[in-house]
């Protein structure tokens, strides 16, 4: 059993994107966006790992005492100083 | 003197050795530091040995059938002498951090084929229906030679469109008379579709198949034209039907 019409279809796909190096563009559109992925996510590690050396969040939180949008500001002026945005 | 172990990993890769190219995704699947640093290392290795496979994206509903599009697919390549792996991503539980894994057992007869790998790995909690490391597993199966990847997200709702950002063609699956004229048209997972397949088109279920890929033939004509001039396309399919034929394409 063959999915035929899917097969051709996906023939056709590549036949098409094939033409004036459509997939080598969309490739590399591809790569460009996953690198920007790939950095947002070392960033978000680094921004999450720098936000609970100044607070014990749990505790913070815990205690009740804990604003998450003060600590947030308070990170990013950090962060903006720090690599002076 | 030996080598050192990134470049042992990117040899056995690049000799077809599976055990290797299964523990290289293991280690870009880890989230140990050691792990993570010899995984890049890797990867670096063996870019240059990558791009040159075909790259489907599967998605669709729970139940749809992706698991056995992708085994029909996966055969009829096999049968043109094309080497196929498949990564075939599993939800996560968000409660006890554990996934089933069990898509492999769905294609039996892939599985058992040697010119098939099949690779189930667990979304970790992503959202997108694909893991957070798939794009690099893709990258290793394709420096290991095999020549079609097939990747099936989680099953999926509206707007889990990841995986069109790893894949060359994004085919959703779709079933009949799974809402009216205006699920078409909702933005999110439709306008980034490049082949939409109305599966289980058997039985008396063929005039609804044709009827619903008609109906979202016309609703994909309502969203914008993609970067790359490609209409896309809805056809019908089944698995069950002992041709095996389509019993409809409705190209435009």
């Amino acid at each position: 059993m063959v999915f035929l019409a899917v097969i051709q279809t996906i023939e056709n796909f590549f036949n098409h994107m094939h033409e004036n190096n459509r997939l080598s563009q969309k490739r590399k559109a591809q790569v460009v966006s996953h690198f920007k992925q790939l950095l947002q996510h070392e960033w978000m590690q680094l921004f999450w790992k720098n936000l609970h050396t100044n607070h014990d969040i749990e505790q913070d939180f815990l205690q009740h005492d804990f604003n998450p949008y003060t600590a947030l500001k308070t990170e990013k002026e950090r962060w903006y100083k720090l690599f002076k945005f | 003197m030996n080598k050192p172990l990134h470049l042992q990993y990117a040899e056995g890769l690049r000799s077809g050795d599976r055990a290797m190219l299964a523990r290289a995704i293991t280690l870009t699947e880890s989230t140990n530091l050691e792990h993570r640093i010899l995984a890049e290392k890797i990867l670096e290795a063996v870019l240059p040995f990558t791009g040159k496979a075909i790259r489907l994206g599967i998605t669709g509903v729970p139940g749809v059938g992706k698991s056995t599009c992708i085994e029909q697919m996966g055969l009829h390549y096999i049968q043109q002498g094309k080497s196929v792996a498949v990564l075939a991503i599993d939800p996560t539980s968000t409660r006890t951090q554990g996934s089933i894994l069990g898509d492999k057992t769905r294609m039996t007869a892939l599985s058992a084929n040697p010119m098939a790998f099949i690779r189930p790995s667990p979304s970790t909690g992503v959202l997108g229906g694909i893991g957070a490391h798939t794009y690099e597993s893709m990258l290793l199966c394709e420096a290991a030679g095999f020549e079609v990847i097939c990747i099936e997200t989680v099953g999926v709702g509206q707007s889990e469109t990841d995986v069109q950002k790893l894949c060359d063609v994004f085919i959703l699956l779709m079933l009949a008379g799974a809402g009216d004229e205006l699920q078409g048209m909702k933005k999110g997972i439709m306008e980034w579709v490049d082949i939409l397949v109305v599966n289980k088109a058997d039985g008396a279920n063929i005039t609804q198949a044709e009827t619903a890929a008609n109906v979202y033939q016309q609703s994909l004509h309502w969203f914008p034209q993609n970067l790359y001039a490609w209409k896309p396309r809805a056809v019908c399919a089944s698995s069950i039907n002992p041709d095996g034929i389509f019993s409809s394409n409705t190209n435009h």
